[in-house]
């Protein structure tokens, strides 16, 4: 049996996004294949770098081969290898939608004694436009994923420029990616639909209060910036799932995503109108004499929040060039 | 018009949809993928590996091959052999077959 890093290489990139089941036995059965046809080439004689590169040659490239184990051509919208991803990501992104928009829907409700109808009616209206929402932009995505796939592998399929089978620690786990995601679509949601349930709750002249912490208004009128955080995590965890390691396009994707991200969050949140006023007069009612100190903390809250979430980026950012770099050495 | 680039899709359309027929007629004895391959091309029909191994694949979740792998020899190898619902449907696209090309036939000779 001849042990090659190319073979290993070319198997990997074949099976890489088949099912795990599948994926252990086309592998096993296309190593036999390939070891037949060098035999066969190359009889008694050790085969060479040259004599491997022909037989998988032979072949034709691993997405050429995958596609064909798939059985799919590539007239068609969303195909493989993106095609399974696709089905995945929508299945999350539909089951976030639900639940979250049920669960924030309850929780506006709530906050602000709703007659039951329309709270109902709000639901399911809110449920239905957000799973159609969910839906076009995770269709559009990776039918942008997949036409830009077809380009890049007629350049990036070759023989030569195989993606190195990653070690572990170069891995991105599924289960990473989909949290990313999962953590999104809530966060896109809450913010959208119910940026209230961030309060405080107090009695006021015998009546319950809810204040915010945000200003309303301000996060109603920049709703498109809550959008673009959703759709860049969104864009970002899908290609960390769809390559499953760390490759110069999630390291190009994740610098990109993250620097937009950053810049936006910073106009978003250094806004003086994004706190709400009201809510320290809440702080005073709940808690009286310790309400300097506690309003103090949360007077500045935009910027600790803004330092935490420019901290994780960064970080985030950091962690995936070296790994990236790491990875591409290997 | 360009006459080659036609003949030879038309060829290629030829050969896709006979090749399920050609392989089930082989595998009535258990073969791996690469040994069904060089017995194609000794009888005169060559198929590309990476046509092949997938269709063998497809035709064994449809339940017309079942396969096997054998791990006693050096090399661990997977066998495809025809299954009782393969034999059925084999039987009946061959008769399909020999009508249709006796037909073609009849209709060629008019020319």
């Amino acid at each position: 049996m001849v042990k090659n890093d190319l073979i290993d290489r070319y198997i990997y990139a074949v099976t890489k996004h088949m099912k795990s089941a599948m994926k252990k036995d086309v592998a096993a059965e296309l190593e036999t294949i390939i070891q037949d046809m060098l035999e066969e080439r190359c009889e008694d004689v050790t085969p060479t770098e040259r004599d491997i590169k022909v037989v998988l040659t032979e072949l034709g490239t691993p997405n050429e081969l995958a596609s064909k184990y798939k059985g799919e051509t590539q007239d068609c919208l969303i195909g493989q290898p993106y095609y399974s991803l696709y089905v995945y990501v929508l299945k999350i992104v539909t089951v976030c939608i639900s639940g979250g928009m049920l669960l924030a829907q309850i929780m506006a409700a709530l906050t602000s004694h709703t007659i039951w109808y329309t709270a109902i009616y709000r639901t399911i209206g809110g449920i239905f436009g957000g799973i159609l929402t969910g839906f076009a932009f995770v269709t559009l995505l990776f039918a942008f994923f997949y036409k830009k796939g077809i380009k890049v592998d007629g350049l990036n399929d070759g023989i030569d420029n195989l993606p190195p089978v990653p070690q572990k620690s170069n891995r991105i786990s599924k289960a990473d990616a989909i949290i990313g995601i999962v953590f999104s679509v809530i966060f896109t949601l809450v913010f959208l639909v119910c940026p209230q349930i961030l309060c405080i709750a107090f009695v006021k002249n015998g009546v319950g209060v809810y204040e915010p912490l945000f200003n309303l208004e301000y996060i109603r009128q920049t709703w498109y910036f809550i959008l673009a955080f959703g759709i860049l995590g969104v864009t970002k965890d899908s290609v960390r799932l769809i390559d499953g390691s760390y490759t110069k396009r999630v390291m190009l994707v994740t610098i990109i995503t993250n620097i937009i991200d950053g810049a936006l969050t910073s106009i978003w949140l250094l806004n003086d109108r994004i706190m709400n006023s009201e809510f320290f007069d809440g702080i005073e009612q709940l808690f009286g004499t310790d309400a300097e100190v506690i309003s103090h903390v949360f007077i500045h809250f935009n910027k600790v929040f803004l330092s935490i979430i420019i901290l994780a980026l960064t970080i985030n950012g950091i962690e995936t060039v070296v790994k990236a770099v790491k990875y591409s050495r290997q | 018009m360009n006459c080659d680039e036609i003949v030879s899709g038309l060829i290629l359309e030829f050969r896709r949809g006979t090749l399920i027929m050609v392989v089930l007629a082989q595998l009535n004895k258990p073969m791996y993928g690469y040994s069904l391959v060089k017995e194609l091309e000794g009888k005169g029909i060559s198929i590309e590996g990476n046509t092949l191994y997938p269709l063998l694949r497809r035709l064994e979740s449809q339940g017309l091959l079942k396969s096997e792998w054998e791990t006693e020899a050096t090399k661990p190898r997977k066998y495809y052999i025809i299954t009782e619902d393969g034999k059925l449907v084999y039987k009946k696209i061959k008769e399909h077959w020999k009508k249709f090309s006796q037909s073609l036939n009849v209709l060629m000779e008019e020319e």
